[in-house]
């Protein structure tokens, strides 16, 4: 599904340039839910926002399904990720202003998805998260837990092929992200292909491979299944 | 998506109430602002346009000159003048000649009706104007003598027509003034509308002047006096300003320079449409506005919505980094720049519309304050009316709005849409540099415009106080002026009868002084243009001002002599032809060439064909307002009918002095209307354009500073959100609250300052210019713009203040607790 190769991502301030993603390759097959790990700094999330279609590298190979999308443009990488690409984050990232219903609505809003149908498919997703009695509460009147269900919820209801974590227990107490992380579970034995960065031990073992990063390389790889 | 659009607009707008109501009340004051002032500048703008055949309808203006130099800048000109252009010229279809009765009084079934206007005009100014009939045959009207049309409003006044049978009123007679002819009615008009710079309550044939028992013969065609008013009509798609081309030898040709007249004429045309708002002239018979103001009021409601909307386009962008993470997740999410683009356009349109709502709102409700001020009655349907350059106006004010709610919308639309997702999820938002430059600049834009209109509303305000204060050279105060009794007939016992009459009045204890002039303080005299010395052979011909008095007014008024003696009893005299002494001015002395004052005195002057000795040399006096030059003036000792009575009363106890004085009138001059009025009100009445300049930017310029400080309160407030936590290290570290305040403020009062000294420049040069137009005038000093800055400053310190105490006040503790 993912193909990356010799990956190169910089950032150059006025006097320094900083090397994030240094000729980094790995590929990653459907249905697979892989864990990234590495100490800050090591380049694990830009790796997330290239593969998440949020920023373009400066060299390398970015196959998606087959596709050179490495260069791809601004209005094509939008489009490309709201059909394919749910994101999880570790601030959840709700819209404040935006009800629980109306935040998991919005990608299918932007996907052009029509109103009976989007009210079908939002209140599905949500009942599978067991939140549908929270459908009319703002995000600010839920728990961090359940807030990251919502955020999670509204990462799936476009079915997503590919779901990117960033560290999504990070504000998260244990029981909370344990429930976080078996959602997870769920819904990549339900088909979904599964990239997480994080820096927890406990919730790197729920992935079937660990990639870990130093310094914007590939280290090591365990496979854990 | 349009409704999603709306539902996440709105509940912005309730969840951030503080700056939802900034830019709601900044939008809806400053729409409000401007949806008053332009149906004022349309009405304005509106002046005769209700003519069908206003694009060919013009008035014949004429400069004229003396020894090189303009002595008239005038409507009034010579009889002959319209006819004369129509048979020289193709491209003039039709004339009329005007002249005004003035105040008359109208007689019918023994009911008298004061103060009536009426005009004589040509039966052709009845198919080149657009006054439509009610009843009678306008082709005809005024064809002949002694006929008169009377406005729908007089003809229910004069027969108390309740049932609109106009027709019956046709062939009845009325009387005019003292004329022993009645006049028949003919015809029944509409009233003329408020918005034509022509307003009369009765038209009379213009042949009327010309029959009788004394015809006026100079009104028929004559090139020698110069007191009739022409309106003419051109040919369609004639271009007046080629036909004005040709006046140079219209004028050579009927004037053969100055032999006929005695001064060169220079004739224009002013298009009747601009009668009204572009009129400098003297002898004016409509009713003017002033350019100066409706501009000027135009530009200061385009400045009042212009800061509404900058301080929407501010406070929009400056809480950005607050939106900056919604844009984030949206964009993850698929949203499009497009989309995230329409979506705050969507937002900034729903708070345009809110604030449109209630602009409306607040013009209802402000409506009538605002026509008490302007003195007219205003209503929305002003907006909509047709008005000079058409309905430019309306459709300007509606480019207006849309352009303003597209601009105000648009650009943090731009800016909030363009956040790159990753950053600002990553809370590494930080507001741009260009973003920061571009709020200060708009900061600064907003407080130059607003120390411009403090500078403009302090050189008004003192203008107008200078004017106020000014020494006219005689005294106006507590003169009460009591209309002539112009119903008596000038004979050889009008003078006994008047000086009886002042006699009279002068034995009531609150009277301290009546006088008698053709003329009060405020009229225009009459203008002599063949004036010059008997003793004076270089061949100059001189223009002086005239003006015929008795012989208290210099004393009642207060005039000073400079030289020489007053009138006595003795110089007057029923017959005009006997009249030979003369006061003069000092002006004239100069202009005549005296040596001195004293010189002046026992030498003789001719004024036309006749001979004066000067008696007296008067201190020159203001009789217009102080926007015209003091001029060289003469005063003959002459009586008339239609000379005003000045009584000079005691403040106390005014209605019973009025009282007495009726009942004195009534005595002396039976038949005759009474009817008074206090000469200083009168006179002010000359300022009213300027006066209501003043008042009007006084107070728009405060809209436009409370509208600018909404918008300063609101960037202060968000300032000083993002600093709390700076706010808390510091006072940890021990800063004063008067640091912090100072901290917090300085910012501003930097940018406050730069605009002051952005502003003053043009404000100055503006200012001056408006100057120009009086002829005494203060000059511009600097503690107007020390005044103007300072005041800026304290405005914008309060306003700051306010957020910045709060912040410097609050509990270190809280704020970093949330680290």
């Amino acid at each position: 599904m993912i193909k990356i190769s010799e990956l190169q991502k910089y950032y150059r301030t006025e006097e320094v340039e900083t090397i994030a993603l240094n000729k980094l390759s790995f590929e990653v097959k459907e249905g697979e839910f892989v864990a990234i790990m590495g100490p800050s700094g090591c380049g694990k999330s830009t790796l997330l926002n290239i593969v998440g279609l949020l920023d373009d590298p400066d060299g390398g190979s970015f196959l998606f399904n087959g596709t050179e999308v490495a260069h791809f443009n601004e209005r094509k990488r939008a489009d490309l990720r709201k059909r394919n690409i749910g994101f999880v984050f570790q601030s959840f990232n709700l819209i404040d202003e935006l009800t629980v219903f109306e935040n998991v609505e919005l990608p299918l809003i932007y996907l052009g998805v029509k109103g009976p149908e989007r009210k079908q498919r939002v209140e599905a997703v949500l009942d599978k998260m067991q939140i549908m009695h929270r459908r009319n509460h703002y995000p600010q009147q839920l728990s961090g837990g359940q807030q990251q269900r919502v955020a999670v919820a509204r990462a799936v209801v476009n079915n997503p092929k590919l779901i990117l974590a960033d560290e999504p227990t990070g504000n998260l107490d244990s029981s909370n992200g344990n429930e976080v992380m078996q959602l997870m579970t769920d819904l990549n034995e339900q088909g979904t292909t599964i990239i997480m960065v994080t820096h927890s031990e406990h919730d790197s073992r729920y992935s079937h491979r660990i990639i870990r990063m130093l310094d914007g390389q590939t280290v090591t790889e365990n496979i854990l299944v | 998506m349009i409704r999603n659009y709306f539902k996440i607009a709105w509940r912005n707008i309730i969840r951030h109430k503080a700056y939802s109501s900034i830019n709601i009340a900044g939008l809806a004051i400053g729409m409000a602002a401007c949806l008053l002032i332009l149906q004022y500048v349309n009405f304005e703008l509106s002046y005769d346009q209700f003519n069908t055949h206003k694009e060919g309808l013009y008035r014949v203006v004429n400069d004229r000159y003396q020894n090189g130099k303009l002595v008239q800048h005038g409507t009034i000109t010579y009889s002959g003048v319209g006819k004369a252009m129509q048979d020289d010229y193709p491209e003039v279809v039709n004339h009329a000649r005007v002249k005004p009765f003035g105040g008359m009084i109208i007689t019918c079934n023994n009911k008298k009706f004061g103060e009536q206007q009426v005009i004589a005009v040509d039966n052709s100014f009845l198919s080149m104007f657009s006054y439509p009939f009610i009843a009678g045959d306008i082709k005809t009207a005024l064809k002949e003598p002694f006929t008169v049309i009377l406005t729908q409003t007089s003809a229910n006044k004069y027969f108390d027509i309740r049932d609109n049978n106009y027709t019956s009123l046709i062939g009845k007679l009325v009387t005019m003034g003292t004329d022993s002819m009645p006049y028949k009615i003919t015809g029944i008009c509409k009233d003329a509308p408020e918005n034509s710079h022509l307003q009369f309550d009765a038209l009379a044939s213009y042949t009327t002047l010309l029959a009788g028992k004394y015809p006026y013969r100079e009104a028929d065609y004559n090139f020698t006096q110069s007191d009739f008013w022409h309106y003419i009509q051109l040919r369609q798609g004639t271009d007046y300003k080629a036909l004005q081309a040709k006046f140079d030898a219209f004028s050579q040709r009927h004037f053969e320079g100055n032999k006929i007249s005695g001064s060169v004429e220079k004739f224009s045309l002013q298009p009747v449409v601009k009668a009204h708002l572009y009129s400098d002239f003297e002898y004016e018979i409509g009713r003017t506005g002033s350019s100066t103001v409706v501009w000027g009021l135009l530009i200061i409601a385009l400045f009042i919505i212009v800061i509404a909307w900058v301080n929407y386009i501010n406070l929009s962008t400056a809480r950005s980094s607050e939106r900056a993470r919604e844009v984030g997740v949206r964009k993850v999410t698929g949203a499009t720049k497009g989309q995230l683009i329409r979506q705050f356009l969507t937002e900034s349109l729903l708070i345009n519309i809110i604030a449109l709502l209630s602009a409306i709102l607040l013009v209802l409700v402000f409506q009538s304050p605002f026509n008490a001020l302007i003195q007219h009655r205003l209503s929305f349907s002003f907006l909509l009316q047709k008005s000079l350059g058409g309905y430019s106006i309306t459709i300007g004010l509606s480019a207006l709005i849309l352009t303003g709610i597209f601009i105000s919308g648009f650009y943090p639309a731009f800016v909030l849409s363009s956040f790159r997702p990753i950053l600002v999820l990553k809370g590494k938002f930080s507001a741009s540099k260009k973003g920061i430059v571009l709020r200060k600049g708009l900061v600064v834009g907003q407080f130059a415009i607003t120390v411009a209109l403090i500078i403009g509303s302090l050189v008004v305000f003192h203008q107008m106080k200078y004017l106020n204060e000014q020494e006219l050279g005689m005294n106006i105060d507590q003169m009460l002026i009591i209309k002539p009794p112009i119903l008596m007939n000038f004979d050889s016992s009008f003078m006994a009868k008047e000086n009886s009459f002042k006699e009279e009045l002068k034995q009531i204890s609150s009277i301290k002084g009546v006088a008698t002039a053709n003329r009060v303080a405020g009229d225009e005299m009459s203008r002599d243009f063949d004036v010059h010395r008997v003793d004076d052979n270089s061949g100059n011909h001189f223009t002086v001002r005239n003006m015929g008095i008795d012989y208290d007014y210099i004393n009642v008024y207060g005039i000073k002599l400079m030289a020489g003696r007053n009138f006595t009893p003795l110089d007057y005299n029923a017959d005009f032809n006997k009249l030979h002494n003369m006061i003069i001015n000092v002006s004239a002395v100069k202009l005549l060439g005296f040596a001195s004052n004293g010189d002046a005195i026992g030498k003789q002057i001719m004024d036309g064909n006749s001979r004066w000795d000067v008696i007296g040399v008067i201190k020159d006096f203001h009789q217009k307002s102080l926007r015209y030059p003091l001029e060289p003036t003469t005063l003959i000792p002459a009586y008339s009918t239609y000379s005003p009575i000045s009584v000079k009363v005691n403040s106390s106890n005014i209605a019973a002095t009025v009282a007495s004085i009726k009942a004195k009138y009534a005595q002396f001059f039976p038949g005759n209307l009474f009817d008074y009025y206090f000469l200083d009100e009168k006179f002010n009445e000359q300022y009213k354009n300027d006066r209501l300049f003043g008042k009007a930017f006084g107070i728009f310029a405060g809209f436009a500073i409370f509208i600018a400080c909404l918008g300063l309160l609101g960037l202060s407030l968000f300032a000083t959100t993002q600093r709390t936590k700076e706010i808390g290290v510091r006072k940890v570290l021990g800063a004063s609250v008067t640091n912090i305040i100072l901290l917090l403020s300085k910012d501003f009062i930097r940018l406050v300052l730069i605009a002051f000294i952005i502003a003053s420049p043009p404000a100055y040069f503006i200012m001056h210019e408006w100057l120009q137009d009086f002829a005494y005038r203060i000059n511009i000093g600097w503690w107007v713009f020390a005044i103007a800055g300072s005041l800026a400053v304290i405005i914008a310190l309060a306003t700051i203040s306010f957020q910045a105490i709060r912040a410097a006040l609050a509990n270190p503790v809280i704020s970093l607790r949330s680290e």
